[in-house]
């Protein structure tokens, strides 16, 4: 397999952006392989801002059409690139540490929160850890935060 | 009775069936047999001296009582009336297999389960642990996460760390959304972040409570604050089960 890609698909943001402006916009999940690191690849994503949100559909072609809306034309669907071919750039070493980095950073954010929690509920157990009901506002917190910390420091 | 089990064991059935289990049915499932009925057990605070049934484990478990809730019976009922008003087999099913789990832990206990309801009244029990729900929270925690009921917790916890990715936004957009129409409803009405929120809280809430009430049951609270990982333990613990 060509790094960079899963199954032939590109992965990251900028082979999405060369195969066209309505896959970076409009992300189908691909299909991936167990060797990808899949955490990097949207948790990096999510945090960045880039739109990867994924719908029912898994045919590519029918959001594309959709999203140019009544009257638009139709964005033709790019060709996905391909495992074999050979103009495929590599995955530049700068962005594969940025997203190695990513990922340290989004399971640190989570470990943080978890012993913030902890200590919590030690200190008060009635009213942390009675059950899950609980901990939703704080889960909540912790994930609307997450990108703003990849954005710091991811 | 567990604690933290119920909330991770539906992640852990959902990645060995795939996209056969709703994630959100499943916890549903597994929080459905106390859900209504366990502040009944435990008393309106946490030490447990303002009780509101006077016999709680036979309330809990027992007949009459509301022990139907531990049935094996009791969740296909519920799961067909799922099914009848959703349209969605899948949630049906998840259901179930989320309320099956729950009972698997129980039996662990010592105050038995009826599963065979209304067929017998037979109360199967493995005696891992005490029961100790009758006493109040507080005494519970000490009882449970000081026996072999936090190991049994620890045990679901552990498989879970194993397989963390299931827990990233990356394996939820790609794997969880797009397989169980139950993502896209709650999406327009809580966003993602609110997506992303109902799936991991169980899990979350699973891992530091194991912790954070393990630290409290042996460093915090000053009654038995030790472990007591004996067969039926702990043995200060009375032995109780409904009649």
């Amino acid at each position: 397999m060509v790094p960079g890609t899963i199954n032939g698909t590109a992965t990251n943001r900028d082979e999405w952006d060369e195969a066209g402006e309505g896959l970076r916009h409009s992300v189908v999940p691909p299909r991936m392989s167990d060797t990808v690191d899949e955490s990097r690849l949207v948790e990096g994503a999510y945090a960045t801002g880039v739109h990867c949100e994924p719908v029912c559909v898994r045919d590519p072609a029918s959001i594309l059409v959709r999203r140019g809306g009544v009257g638009c034309p139709a964005v033709p669907t790019p060709d996905p690139p391909s495992a074999d071919d050979p103009q495929l750039p590599e995955i530049p070493a700068d962005v594969a540490h940025r997203s190695r980095r990513q990922g340290v950073v989004a399971v640190t954010h989570w470990l943080v929160a978890g012993g913030i929690y902890i200590a919590l509920g030690v200190t008060i157990p009635w009213m942390f850890l009675l059950g899950f009901w609980q901990a939703l506002i704080f889960v909540a917190c912790v994930t609307a935060l997450q990108p703003v910390v990849m954005r710091r420091f991811g | 009775m567990s604690w933290a089990a119920h909330d991770l064991e539906p992640y852990l059935i959902r990645k060995h069936f795939g996209a056969a289990i709703s994630i959100p049915f499943c916890l549903m499932g597994s929080y459905s047999p106390d859900i209504f009925t366990k502040w009944a057990v435990y008393g309106l605070d946490f030490a447990g001296k303002k009780p509101v049934v006077d016999d709680p484990i036979q309330f809990h478990r027992g007949f009459p009582g509301v022990g139907f809730t531990h049935t094996l019976f009791f969740p296909i009922i519920v799961g067909l009336i799922i099914w009848a008003l959703s349209k969605h087999r899948i949630w049906a099913i998840s259901f179930i297999v989320g309320a099956w789990a729950h009972f698997l832990s129980d039996t662990l206990d010592s105050a038995r389960v009826m599963l065979f309801f209304p067929f017998s009244t037979l109360h199967v029990h493995l005696n891992v642990w005490q029961y100790v729900g009758d006493e109040g929270r507080r005494l519970d925690a000490v009882a449970y996460y000081t026996s072999f009921g936090g190991v049994w917790d620890a045990f679901w916890a552990v498989l879970l760390l194993t397989r963390w990715r299931m827990l990233t936004t990356a394996y939820f957009l790609k794997e969880i959304f797009p397989t169980d129409p139950f993502w896209p409803w709650a999406k327009r009405k809580v966003g993602m972040v609110g997506c992303l929120t109902i799936y991991r809280t169980s899990a979350f809430f699973g891992f530091v409570s194991i912790i954070a009430w393990t630290i409290w049951a042996l460093f915090v609270n000053d009654f038995h604050p030790s472990f007591d990982w004996t067969l039926g333990g702990p043995q200060w613990a009375p032995k109780v089960g409904p009649h």
